[in-house]
């Protein structure tokens, strides 16, 4: 495969693919997620219909990101995939339960008995709150470094609490886009509601990440680096502050 | 192997057995009702009829409800492999990698991006984009199944790649003909039974969902059409799936002698081998109790000659399967393929020139709804149980592709997995049940999909666009 390029440049390359992949995955099912998250903040089932409806199109598609980042991962890297992937055994396990039964719960709640429609309204929530939880649990590991101290995971469930908010942040004001009315009005509630757990997550991530590891310490607090970081941070302030 | 390892290695085998049964149940369905809803959608257009139309209408969500749990399993499996299995990826990885990539970049994207058309466009896209949009997921679908069929075969009957060490010293595979990888000599026997074992499963659904709503009084003309479609389909596939079954047997044969033994149960070479009806294997004293015997049988079936040579599983000890489950799950598959051959002719017979179902044929019928999820598993039992211990035939074990998880999180990740498959399946099968009867019921307007006021979303414009 790509056997012109000199086998050096294929691991930086596959890297920002699977970056790539990894980061439309967030952004992308974030969204079907956050309202996923949002789905029982309000108890009119005609507006939970049209939550789902706005995202019944797209969440198929949006998941497959998620398989081609996995799957970029074990092509072009095959041994991190395997140690990455055994470390994180449980939240691993705990996502994909999250997945199936967000997934599931798309069709089943349109076309099961209308008795049961609530309960899969529940399975909708708790399935993408555990997934999105799931998620935020192993990046917390992973930017630690798979550590098992309490430290560790007290970090790890922190960053599980922000990725809830940014993924309901994200839903939210995919719902404030795609709705009107009552609803509209909710979600912009729901947006600020969570844009305060999404800031404090990025907050506890920004903060950790540079103390966990010398190296990107001295990558992101580097001229002329910073230039090219320092964007990040100031937009996300700018956000906070406008809001 | 300490006990404490083999106790890990066992769970993770039942866990991605749970997981692949589970997960295998929906393919089937949607691989061949794919093109049985393209063929509807054609006859719509080209006969004018509603009943097609109606039809298409009940199957379509019977597909988007088995495409989503074929989807979020299959996410499932594909993860499995790093947490349970690393030693796949380490040592096989140059080839299962690819080919896995391809089934995603080829298939899933056709499949995701063209299935919301196909669910929510009739009335909303044009007829002829709403028609390519079904095949282009019925195409989609198939080409999911060659893909996963083409590695599965390599992984029965494996050439195009010699083993070189990596820099730790581990042998690796690494391709030197992709040509031989993707058509290695199974991989037509295999992708033709299972095709065409999908389309069984997906003729006797029809069939026999179709046969409880008339039972139920629901006599429409897309019920009719259900109905027959079914059972044509059945009768005609039955017996084309039985000569490729032997087929696929004979390659067997050649390439996998021990599973064949295994699935005949023959321990010791013999000259017109006897064709075992029933037997009790017994793995320890490799022998069969309670043995009811035809003589000479499987030397004809499999070498075409009355005193033909069978080598016996001792032959190849001590890699060999477990016999039990192969040979049991072989009796389970034939016998529901021979049911199937009976029950889909006399329906054909009874329902031939617009001849109505009788009770007792109706009846029939909803019992053989699931036979085909019954006996693709079974045949699935034999093939793969049947490479045992092999995980990739006389290149790697499964004890090592297994990966470090202690016994005590498997079991965990287990437990969990079986409790939500068996609520899944159960809410599944009520859920096409309940559809049914709702598709019946002339006073409730069935609704086209959940996009509930009425107005084309902004995506789907874009979408038929």
């Amino acid at each position: 495969m790509l056997g012109f390029l000199p086998d050096v440049a294929l691991a930086p390359i596959f890297a920002v693919l699977m970056g790539i992949a990894m980061l439309l995955y967030a952004v992308l099912d974030g969204f079907d997620l956050g309202v996923g998250i949002l789905l029982r903040g309000t108890p009119d089932e005609a507006e939970r219909d049209r939550m789902v409806a706005s995202i019944g199109p797209f969440w198929d598609a949006n998941e497959t990101w998620l398989v081609l980042g996995v799957g970029l991962l074990l092509v072009a890297f095959p041994v991190a995939h395997g140690i990455i992937l055994t470390a994180l055994y449980l939240p691993v396990a705990l996502m994909l339960a999250g997945l199936i039964l967000r997934g599931v719960a798309f069709e089943f709640r349109a076309k099961a008995y209308e008795s049961q429609k609530p309960k899969w309204d529940v399975a909708f929530q708790g399935g993408s709150i555990l997934a999105a939880g799931a998620q935020g649990f192993m990046l917390g590991k992973y930017i630690l470094g798979f550590g098992t101290g309490w430290l560790d995971w007290l970090f790890a469930l922190a960053c599980a609490v922000g990725t809830i908010g940014g993924y309901a942040l994200l839903g939210a004001t995919w719902l404030v886009w795609r709705t009107e009315g009552a609803l509209h009005v909710r979600s912009v509630r729901w947006a600020k509601v969570a844009m305060v757990f999404c800031v404090i997550g990025i907050f506890i991530v920004s903060a950790a990440t540079p103390l966990a590891s010398p190296e990107i310490f001295a990558r992101w607090f580097r001229f002329p680096e910073i230039l090219m970081l320092a964007p990040v941070p100031l937009a996300t302030a700018a956000c906070v502050l406008t809001a | 192997m300490d006990p404490a390892t083999a106790t890990a290695l066992l769970l993770a085998r039942i866990q991605f057995a749970a997981n692949i049964s589970f997960h295998i149940l929906f393919p089937t369905i949607t691989i061949a009702l794919g093109w049985v809803l393209f063929y509807l959608r054609i006859q719509a257009t080209r006969t004018g009829e509603p009943r097609f139309l109606d039809a298409y209408r009940l199957w379509v969500k019977v597909f988007a409800l088995s495409f989503a749990l074929g989807v979020v399993s299959g996410v499932t499996m594909s993860f499995q492999f790093g947490t349970n299995w690393p030693g796949f990826m380490e040592r096989v990885g140059n080839v299962a990698g690819p080919l896995l990539a391809y089934e995603v970049l080829t298939a899933f994207f056709l499949e995701a991006t063209f299935l919301a058309v196909m669910l929510f466009g009739i009335g909303r896209v044009s007829t002829f984009v709403h028609t390519l949009s079904t095949f282009l997921v019925a195409f989609g679908t198939t080409m999911s199944a060659f893909w996963i069929l083409v590695l599965n075969s390599w992984m029965h009957t494996p050439q195009g790649f010699e083993m070189r060490p990596n820099e730790a010293g581990v042998m690796v595979a690494h391709v030197t003909s992709w040509f031989e990888v993707i058509f290695t000599p199974s991989m037509p026997y295999r992708l033709g039974h299972m095709l065409i074992a999908s389309f069984l499963t997906v003729a006797f659904l029809m069939a026999g969902i179709a046969a409880f709503q008339w039972l139920r009084g629901n006599r429409s003309a897309g019920t009719l059409t259900s109905l027959r479609t079914g059972v044509v389909l059945a009768a005609v596939l039955i017996p084309v799936q039985i000569f490729v079954g032997d087929l696929h047997g004979l390659n067997t044969l050649e390439h996998q002698p021990a599973k064949v033994a295994a699935m005949e149960g023959i321990w010791y070479t013999e000259q017109g081998a006897g064709l075992r009806l029933f037997a009790i294997p017994d793995q320890e004293a490799r022998t069969n109790h309670f043995e009811l015997v035809v003589p000479n049988l499987a030397s004809l079936i499999l070498t075409h000659e009355w005193n033909g040579t069978v080598r016996g599983l001792t032959e190849f000890a001590p890699k060999i399967p477990p016999v039990a489950p192969v040979f049991f799950a072989f009796r389970l598959m034939v016998g529901i393929g021979m049911l199937m051959l009976l029950v889909s002719w006399v329906a054909a017979w009874s329902l031939r020139r617009g001849r109505a179902p009788g009770k007792w044929l109706a009846r029939g019928l909803v019992a053989m709804t699931f036979s085909g999820w019954v006996a693709t598993l079974a045949g699935w039992y034999v093939t793969e149980i049947g490479r045992q211990p092999w995980l990739v035939t006389g290149v790697l074990t499964t004890a090592d592709a297994a990966g470090p998880v202690p016994a005590a999180t498997i079991g965990i990740s287990l437990a969990m997995y079986l409790a939500l498959y068996a609520a899944l399946l159960v809410a599944y099968i009520v859920t096409l049940f309940h559809l049914a009867k709702k598709d019946g019921a002339p006073d409730t307007p069935v609704p086209d999909g959940p996009i509930l006021d009425g107005r084309p979303p902004k995506a789907m414009a874009m979408a038929a666009e």
